[in-house]
């Protein structure tokens, strides 16, 4: 049996009236690799922020070898070698890996009071002046050794500051020489990395591969990872595995947070599961397996198949050709663009995340200005004549009759209102009908209630501000309203991100319902596994260029995944 | 190996996801005690005085005579006017704080009027002027920084600031051409003198601001442009995805903005057919307070300016009391809000205190009593 790294006992944590963590008991192992596996808003962030002292436990206790210890702040998760890597990446861009690594190092404390202090413990206790007898007369002569005393402490005090910036220059000089101990650092554990390169010219894996280099180089001996695997290709997520296999061997307690089953099944020792912020059970991952690990973390049953009809006629519904956009940088985010998408079949884009596929739907959605290529939509209700979409505005495109739906990757910031109840979101697409100056919410409040009905939205009532609501409710408001319009192209990016497992079958199935009616519907993923499962086409998007359009029904994760990363360099523009 | 005798966080303080009416209203209340305890303090500590004679002159002198009572409901109306007129603004998270120098662009609007054609033209025309001229003053005052902001994303805050010194020297600038050499305080002029309802000089003002409450309202709640310019408010970026004009719903709403302000210019100078550079009173920068306070609710602005200007003139009054002059009136005023304002850190936060008895201490100290007993 492995010593135990770290032991929680009866944690919980509360937001207001939110239970996020009940009297969670956890204990993880060195020489282990734990996923800690729930849906979202199952407790596993606010549980590690706990732990990396980002919020401190309501009640219960946390043990690091055997001991009582409060975490109070990160600082102290610092020091007792805790170290998180977060979803979100917190580099400097302009800085070189190495000087990140080493940023916020702090030379040991050398206080010149508290030195003073000490030096001068060690002045002479006799008085200067010594009394000699001689010829029995007292003379008063100077003692030149306890002078000498004297002055030296004094002479030393003087020099403290000295000294100590003396010091400074020594670890200064020091730090900026580090890249060598840290490149050992990172060969150790097999990271191929350059570590003299700026942030902005590495890839993200690459960041993340700085980000876990920072927290083994600070010591850490439990790391923290939050949903890892998110950002990478499945290449990245294998050489990412394969080096937290070697930081396990070396010792490390390593906790991982994910909701992806394949990945739990292939890297994790142990798996603990959280629901609702209660410790469901902690198994061996070698005796169980995917649906038994679902049915712990859902609470109950669930199947985990998603239909795939073969498309009903397709006929080309929108037609984007040579679209190109080019930002303020002068870099082509999205570079000779040129794709169908037909009726009746789910178009699926797969790429690293920012290789142009908010461009690409924001193009089409008329809220990019695109710097060249078209956008032809074939009108079904006029025999499918061609409509012209180049530089129109969002009304101007609603106005022409095409009945376009968004589903933007920004949830709240941008298809809905946060702060707004859900009747004055669904207004947001159907406010400005009708002459009166005046808002109707009459019709937007039965849309309301229908999607409420319909889609199963947990929520008090449909007076409730959507940011209150969880975010698969949010995205079936958001996607119940997108789709109340009778769309004919539904675009959909990151629809089922951050969704627990059932929303995103229930998606899943809007997604398909859709199809059937003959919408074209076009769906930005990145689980692969899902794309290759949903769509009936993929188009892989890489570096703003399409890298390929493969059929989704002979296509495996691992050629998309090549096709995801085929170019690397940017391009810049004269 | 770290220090593990450290003890847990002393103070922790954490968001309250919900708070009960009666509570909130409750720390307020408590807020607002607190402030009087306060003002009795310092009143004492200052002016020396009777603390009682400070606290009844503080909330019964506005009420003591039927004039009092009307020029405190004026006072009120006027505030409101102006807190109004930010509001739609600060719904879009357009950070107004010209109202100051909007309205005094309104009073000058008049005064302008009143300079060139008071006399010449019968008094409805040159009213019907004056109210136009203010209102256009004003409006070109608010739609300058929102030019600027909609299509150079210039910071709103800044140059509506900056847009009230503008406004001042222009009216300093204007009673000195005016007046001849000199006069520079104030300048006074013989016609422009908003009619009395049936002898009362102060029921016309606030009648036009009930009205204009209940259409501002009634534009926020349930019009298309009060819809529009929250979404702008709330994101900008679901404003482009749905289609507004975002930069339109900026300019005009800044040009409502305007013309609210315009028309307390009108009326002020309404009043008293005068220029003075401090016309618009301060009332520009206390709307903004007013307006926050009420959460940007035209409704509950009618309580929150009823209560700062309340306020503000019994403090008024208290310090006269004992000629002490305007920085009492400052002071309390600026304590009251002070508290009122910090008590919304209560309602929004609870602090919670350390537990005298932690667990892990008490785990062990059991542990030890049983090992005695074993002993």
């Amino acid at each position: 049996m492995n010593p135990i790294a770290i032991e929680l006992k009866g944690v919980s944590k509360r937001f207001g009236e939110v239970v996020a963590n009940k009297n969670v008991n956890l204990t993880v192992y060195k020489n282990e690799i734990l996923s800690l596996l729930g849906e979202n808003g199952s407790g596993k962030t606010t549980l590690m922020n706990m732990i990396s002292g980002i919020y401190f436990p309501d009640e219960g206790s946390i043990e690091i070898n055997g001991k009582p210890v409060v975490i109070g702040s990160p600082r102290d998760a610092h020091n007792y070698k805790i170290g998180m890597i977060h979803q979100h990446f917190k580099l400097v861009d302009v800085f070189s890996a190495a000087d990140n690594i080493i940023l916020g190092e702090k030379m040991p404390v050398y206080s010149v009071r508290g030195e003073a202090k000490e030096c001068l413990k060690a002045l002479p206790t006799d008085s200067v002046v010594k009394e000699v007898e001689k010829d029995g007369k007292t003379t008063k002569t100077l003692d030149f050794n306890t002078l000498w005393g004297y002055l030296k402490v004094y002479l030393k005090i003087a020099a403290l500051p000295f000294i100590k910036f003396g010091k400074k220059v020594a670890f200064d000089f020091l730090k900026k020489n580090r890249v060598k101990e840290l490149q050992a650092v990172a060969d150790k554990y097999g990271f191929e990395i350059d570590l003299k390169k700026k942030i902005y010219e590495l890839s993200v894996s690459e960041k993340q591969t700085v980000e876990i280099i920072k927290v083994l180089y600070r010591g850490a001996e439990i790391l923290i990872l939050d949903e890892p695997t998110a950002v990478l290709t499945p290449q990245e997520t294998l050489k990412l595995f394969a080096v937290l296999r070697r930081m396990r061997e070396d010792g490390k307690a390593i906790i991982i947070i994910t909701h992806k089953l394949n990945e739990v099944m292939a890297i994790s020792d142990k798996v603990a599961i959280l629901r609702k912020g209660e410790h469901i059970a902690t198994v061996n991952t070698a005796e169980t397996n995917e649906k038994e690990l679902t049915e712990m973390m859902v609470g109950k049953k669930v199947s985990l198949n998603i239909d795939r009809d073969d498309p009903v006629n397709p006929v080309d519904r929108l037609k984007v050709k040579g679209l190109t956009v080019i930002n303020h940088d002068k870099i082509k985010l999205l570079d000779d663009v040129n794709f169908v998408a037909r009726s009746g079949e789910i178009l699926g884009i797969a790429g690293i995340a920012g290789s142009g596929q908010r461009e690409l739907l924001e193009s089409i959605a008329g809220l990019v200005k695109f710097d060249g290529g078209d956008i032809v939509y074939y009108d079904p209700q006029k025999n499918n004549e061609e409509v012209d979409l180049k530089s129109k505005t969002p009304v101007q495109i609603r106005d022409l009759g095409v009945r376009l739906s968004f589903v933007p990757e920004d949830r709240l910031g941008m298809g809905l209102v946060g702060n707004m109840d859900i009747v004055d979101n669904m207004m947001l697409r159907s406010y400005k009908r009708g002459h009166s100056l005046f808002v109707d919410r009459k019709a937007p409040s039965k849309l309301a209630d229908e999607i409420v009905h319909d889609l199963e939205v947990v929520t008090p009532n449909t007076r409730t501000a959507v940011r209150k609501l969880s975010g698969g409710n949010v995205q079936k408001v958001l996607v119940g309203r997108e789709i109340a319009s009778a769309p004919t192209v539904l675009m959909a990016a990151y629809p089922v991100r951050g969704l627990d497992i059932n929303s995103s079958y229930t998606i899943y199935n809007l997604l398909n319902e859709q199809k059937k009616k003959g919408v074209a519907v076009i769906f930005v993923g990145e689980d692969l596994d899902v794309l290759i499962e949903l769509c009936d086409r993929i188009l892989v998007l890489c570096a703003g260029k399409i890298t390929g359009i493969v059929d989704a029904r002979n296509i495996t994760k691992e050629e998309v995944g090549l096709l995801m990363t085929k170019t690397e360099e940017v391009k810049e523009v004269e | 190996m770290a220090d593990t005798t450290k003890k847990n966080p002393l103070v922790r303080i954490s968001k309250r996801s919900d708070i009960k009416g009666w509570k909130a209203m409750g720390i307020r209340a408590i807020a607002f005690v607190i402030a009087l305890l306060i003002v009795g303090v310092v009143s004492t500590a200052t002016v020396g005085g009777d603390i009682i004679k400070i606290y009844t002159t503080l909330f019964i002198g506005n009420l003591m005579t039927q004039r009092t009572v009307w020029a405190l409901l004026e006072s009120i109306a006027f505030l409101l006017l102006v807190s109004l007129a930010v509001t739609p603004a600060f719904k879009m998270r357009f950070w107004n704080i010209g109202a100051e120098g909007q309205t005094l662009m309104g009073v000058l609007g008049a005064a302008m009027i009143v300079n060139y054609l008071g006399g010449k033209i019968p008094e409805p025309a040159l009213l019907l002027l004056m109210f136009a001229t203010s209102i256009i003053f004003a409006a070109v005052w608010a739609v300058v920084p929102a030019l600027f902001k909609a299509y150079f994303n210039t910071n709103e805050t800044l140059f509506t600031l900056m847009m009230n010194y503008v406004a001042i020297q222009l009216v300093k600038f204007f009673i000195q051409a005016w007046s001849g050499k000199g006069n520079t305080g104030s300048k006074d002029f013989n016609y422009g003198y908003l009619p009395k309802i049936g002898g009362n000089e102060y029921l016309l003002g606030i009648l036009i601001v009930v009205v204009i409450t209940v259409l501002v309202t009634i534009y926020l709640k349930r019009s298309k442009h009060g819809y529009e310019l929250s979404v702008v408010g709330e994101s900008e970026n679901t404003a482009r995805y749905i289609g507004i004009n975002v930069k339109a719903v900026i300019i005009r709403t800044m040009i409502l903005s305007g013309v609210l302000c315009g028309v307390l210019g009108f009326i002020l100078f309404g009043k008293s057919a005068n220029l003075y550079e401090t016309a618009a009173g301060g009332r520009g920068f206390t709307a903004i307070l007013v307006s926050w306070l009420a959460k940007f609710n035209p409704i509950y602005m009618v309580g929150t300016s009823s209560l700062v200007a309340f306020l503000q003139s019994g403090a008024k009054r208290a310090g006269d009391l004992y000629s002490a002059g305007k920085f009492f009136t400052d002071l309390t005023v600026g304590i009251f809000f002070f508290c009122i304002i910090a008590s919304e850190f209560f309602i929004n936060y609870t602090v919670k205190f350390r537990k005298k008895t932690q667990k892990i201490i008490s785990e062990v100290a059991i542990e030890e009593k049983v090992e005695e007993v074993n002993e």
